[in-house]
């Protein structure tokens, strides 16, 4: 191995260390995102880093594949993967400076969201960049296609091959778009593999994810150990750290704050580490009181929405021969929200959720069907636009922020008073004048603006330089801490909220559970959808299971045992009924 | 989107005018390398000739100097179009069609329909009816396409294309022949493409009638409604909701935004500001009449301006005056020297080429700021080399 500096060395170590991060430090103007940073990966190994939003691990992973430059430090890797030379164990130190280098040196990233190509069928994403073209001619070492189409049934053939070497079926000719989010990821994954990623960096693979796709990703990371890959699980999910990892790094506000293995720490203990000691308290047990409920606030009756798309029916169909992927319409909805209660809506991702949600807050109108709304007196939500709901003492907090949320174009001020422009004049919301003059009803309020903007940077401790930085350069949690922040400074009577801490860290998770239980004490009915159980359980007083568009069951969370729930999520029926 | 997230990193106007200032910075030296690029291979320009004709004389005539902003007010105008458009994510290329149908639609009113009544014949009533009927034509043709996108989904570029070329076909009929339309031009037997000249209330003043015969009213009214467009589009509710529903339209229909409103009412705000650059020219530009052929390339001009000021309406007047300033230059060339006004032209596509691909000028600025901190970093012994 040559050298071409000084600095460049080449170590040889007894252990089989193919990955070597050491005293890596990475600045952005104002914040140092990783400090003297210093992480070793096994082959053969799954190494979870954990760390809260903002603790440094998307910086680590964006200088691991190639997307930033680290200011001080050094990276090695074992080049012996390439040269399939397995007897030597070499570090080299490598430098990148762009993706590109990063999928050379074998390391794969799979991103939280995916980079695929939704109208390519999986084997064309899968192999998208180094596809298989017909009519092959070799020239020495090098093939050159005489035919430039893509070789459909030698790509297929390679995909099913790769999904059987590492245990990963999939499909190969169904397209990406009509897959689920949890076939999705399997995709990415497959994708790395096929580019013969050694080192698997999984980010967050898990926020979207089920929990049974959960289990199976759980499946595929631990057959892909064995097949000797190393995997890097990042999150801030303790419970999933500590059931897959090999061993576990936590990062904390950009240091290694302590490294440790599954079975030697508790979760609690590790709680700690993650956080700090400043949530122990909050992190132990939430106070909640036993609550009479009030009036219904909400009634859903008989709700149908179809979707009336032929041509989507038809893709139905096609899919449910392959037993993949079903799109699911509302069916008979009925349920109500009372004052003081939590309702939780329980379900695997895509069965009706979402469309639930847009047809309470206006978004889609039901074939048929009731909503009313009871607060002073009964209205009929049906004939009301999103801006009448959203100003009916309705707080919204849609599932995804980025997309319906925010406007991340927008600054902080600007996205806090996208939940006040619609007010005229209602005299329970603080920030609203009853009497307005012309100019004021013309003109942005920009003092109100101002006025709001702070008062949820200062409620919810939101980071961030400015309240007129742009939305984009706030990191996630923060982004959704305004987002919450903004809907609960409405003051409402009925909060509908989707996903309210997803990819947030406990610190805020905790933030937002005490809020909505605050509000739940203080009077507010709360319709709460969310992929995380664990979440569901702990705020519900109430759920709803929904399985193919239908409520399959609800009632209070007290009565109700989990294998019954899970089971009802899964199969939309107790298996005990199933099979008489 | 991508269009728009390109383009519009941007919403401080500091921030635009650094840019436009800084791309004609490199545009000048892009020039003055294909110019000596041409006097090597012996085709010779004389620079100082160019500066001379293009520069010095422009700015030191008076009469010149004030066609700079004649040349500029249109351009402002139809900027303005595109710049709204574009912030409530609308690409609107109809500008061209919808001066035409505003210049034509003010013309045909103050020149053949004005009732012969007193009410019209105060030059403040006839003038500001004769400019509001302009806008109400111009956005008419910018609503169109705006409500075709809202209830159908159809694409505004290609509406707008289309509505072009309706505009133009219309506009030919209406003013083409007397034998076919009663609002051509009557003075004459064969007269083709103009009306009538317009009543002479709804004609607009000069404003310095002592230094230029082509400086008007217009301009001042065009530079206010450029302050205006400036707090619509930034500090008011609409223009609040006009630039959500530019940036996110989910987010903004999720927060309860009707956002087919904002697209109708952006694209008839839109189309009525290119309206008002027809309008401005019938009633400003002496023969006081609509004259086929006036518009020439204004409307898409409009782009090349918005799109140099990043559209933001007051960076827009900026832009829109450097447009007019080399407009002017190029007629001084013509007039004065040998050598091809084109070699503005290339001047203005310079701009825009430095503009539309901001990377260029941000990746020189970068090396320059790079070179700069590295001079820095030396150690100090190295420095005091250095400064020897």
């Amino acid at each position: 191995m040559s050298t071409t500096s000084g600095n460049e060395q080449t170590v040889s170590l007894h252990d089989d260390v193919i990955l070597k991060i050491e005293h890596i430090s990475k600045s952005f103007p104002g914040v140092l995102a990783l400090n003297d940073v210093s992480i070793n990966i096994k082959k053969g190994e799954i190494l979870a880093i954990l760390g809260e939003n903002g603790a440094g691990k998307s910086t680590l992973m964006k200088i691991l594949s190639g997307l930033y430059q680290y200011d001080k430090g050094k990276i090695s890797i074992d080049k012996s993967w390439f040269e399939n030379d397995s007897s030597t164990n070499n570090l080299s130190e490598i430098q990148f400076s762009e993706p590109l280098d990063a999928i050379k040196l074998g390391i794969g990233q799979v991103y939280q969201h995916f980079q695929l190509v939704g109208p390519f069928s999986v084997g064309e994403n899968i192999t998208l960049g180094k596809e298989y073209t017909r009519n092959k001619v070799k020239l020495g070492p090098i093939n050159i296609s005489l035919n430039p189409l893509i070789d459909e049934k030698e790509t297929n053939a390679k995909i099913e091959e790769l999904s059987k070497k590492f245990g990963l079926p999939i499909d190969p000719t169904i397209l990406v778009e009509d897959l689920p989010i949890g076939l999705k990821q399997r995709t990415e994954i497959l994708k790395q593999l096929y580019r013969e990623a050694e080192l698997l960096i999984l980010d967050e693979p898990t926020a979207v994810l089920t929990p049974t796709e959960v289990d199976e990703l759980f499946k595929t990371m631990r057959s892909l150990k064995e097949s000797g890959k190393s995997i890097i699980f990042i999150s801030h999910k303790l419970k999933e750290s500590l059931e897959i990892a090999d061993r576990i790094v936590v990062l904390r506000k950009g240091e290694v704050v302590g490294e440790t293995t599954p079975g030697t720490i508790s979760e609690k203990e590790l709680a700690e580490m993650l956080v700090g000691r400043r949530l122990l308290s909050m992190l132990s047990t939430l106070e909640r009181k036993d609550l009479e409920i009030g009036k219904a606030i909400l009634s859903v009756s008989n709700l149908h929405l179809s979707l009336n798309q032929n041509e989507k029916n038809e893709k139905n169909e096609k899919n449910e021969e392959n037993e993949v992927f079903h799109k699911y319409i509302l069916k008979d909805i009925n349920f109500k929200i009372h004052q003081n209660q939590i309702v939780g809506v329980v379900g695997v991702q895509g069965n009706g959720q979402s469309e639930l949600l847009d047809c309470l807050v206006g978004m889609k109108k039901p074939t048929s069907g009731n909503i009313k709304l009871n607060l002073n007196e009964e209205v009929d939500l049906i004939d009301f636009s999103t801006l009448d709901i959203l100003t009916s003492s309705v707080a919204y907090i849609p599932e995804d922020r980025n997309i319906q949320g925010l406007i991340l174009d927008f600054n902080l001020s600007e996205n806090s008073w996208l939940a006040f422009h619609g007010y005229s004049a209602l005299t329970k919301i603080n920030y609203i004048e009853t009497n307005q003059n012309f100019f004021q009803k013309l003109l942005l309020p920009l003092k109100k603006m101002k006025t709001i903007a702070i008062n949820i940077v200062k409620n919810y401790e939101v980071k961030t330089p400015s309240i007129f930085s742009s939305m984009r350069n706030l990191s996630g949690g923060n982004q959704q801490k305004v987002l919450i922040g903004r809907e609960f400074a409405k003051n409402p009577d009925l909060i509908i909220a989707a996903e309210p801490t997803r990819g947030v860290d406990i610190g805020v998770m905790e933030k937002v559970h005490l809020e909505l239980i605050q509000k739940r004490d203080n009077g507010s009915g709360i319709l709460l959808v969310s992929s995380d159980l664990d979440e569901i359980f702990k705020l519900s007083d109430y759920i709803l299971i929904m399985y193919e568009g239908q409520i399959v069951g609800q009632g209070k969370l007290s009565d109700m045992n989990l294998d019954h729930i899970s089971q009802l999520m899964t199969f939309g029926q107790k298996i005990s009924e199933e099979n008489p | 989107m991508s269009i728009r997230t390109d383009i519009i990193k941007t919403t401080s106007i500091f921030d635009a005018i650094y840019m436009v200032l800084l791309s004609i910075l490199f545009s000048v030296i892009s020039i003055l390398l294909f110019i000596l690029i041409i006097t090597i291979g012996g085709f010779g320009i004389n620079v100082l000739d160019l500066f001379n004709s293009a520069v010095v004389n422009v700015l030191t005539d008076p009469k010149s100097l004030f066609r700079i902003f004649y040349w500029a007010t249109p351009l402002m105008l139809t900027g303005l179009a595109v710049a709204v458009a574009f912030q409530a994510g609308l690409f609107n290329i109809g500008g061209q069609g919808q001066m035409l149908i505003g210049g034509v639609a003010a013309a045909i009113w103050a020149a053949a329909l004005v009732p012969d009544i007193p009410l019209f014949q105060n030059k403040f009533v006839m003038i500001s009816i004769t400019i509001i009927i302009g806008f109400l034509f111009g956005g008419l043709w910018g609503f169109i396409p705006g409500y075709l996108k809202a209830k159908t989904g159809a694409h505004e570029v290609i509406v707008t294309i289309m509505m072009n070329l309706i505009a133009i076909s219309l506009v030919t009929y209406l003013v083409g022949s007397q034998s076919y339309s009663p609002f051509v031009d009557s003075t004459s037997v064969d007269a083709y493409g103009q009306t009538d000249t317009i009543s002479e209330y709804a004609r607009i003043n000069l404003l310095l009638p002592s230094y230029s015969n082509s400086l008007n009213w217009t301009t001042m009214i065009t530079f206010a409604i450029v302050l205006i467009m400036q707090i619509v589009l930034f500090y008011t509710r609409y223009g609040f909701k006009l630039r959500a529903v530019g940036f996110n339209p989910i987010a903004s229909k999720t927060a309860g935004i009707n956002s087919d409103r904002i697209i109708m009412s952006s694209m008839f705000l839109s189309g009525g500001l290119a309206g008002l650059a027809g309008v401005f020219y019938v009633i400003g530009t002496s023969p006081y009449r609509y004259v086929s052929g006036f518009e020439g390339t204004l409307g898409f001009d409009g782009i090349a301006v918005a799109l140099i000021a990043q559209n933001s309406p007051i960076a827009i007047a900026f832009a829109a005056i450097f447009f007019g300033f080399l407009t002017e230059g190029k007629n001084s060339l013509d007039r004065t020297t040998d050598i091809p006004p084109d070699i503005l032209f290339a001047l203005q596509a310079f701009v825009i080429i430095f503009i539309a691909a901001p990377a260029i000028s941000r990746w020189v600025i970068d090396r320059l700021r790079a070179i700069k901190k590295e001079k820095e970093d030396l150690p100090s012994f190295q420095k005091e080399e250095l400064n020897e």
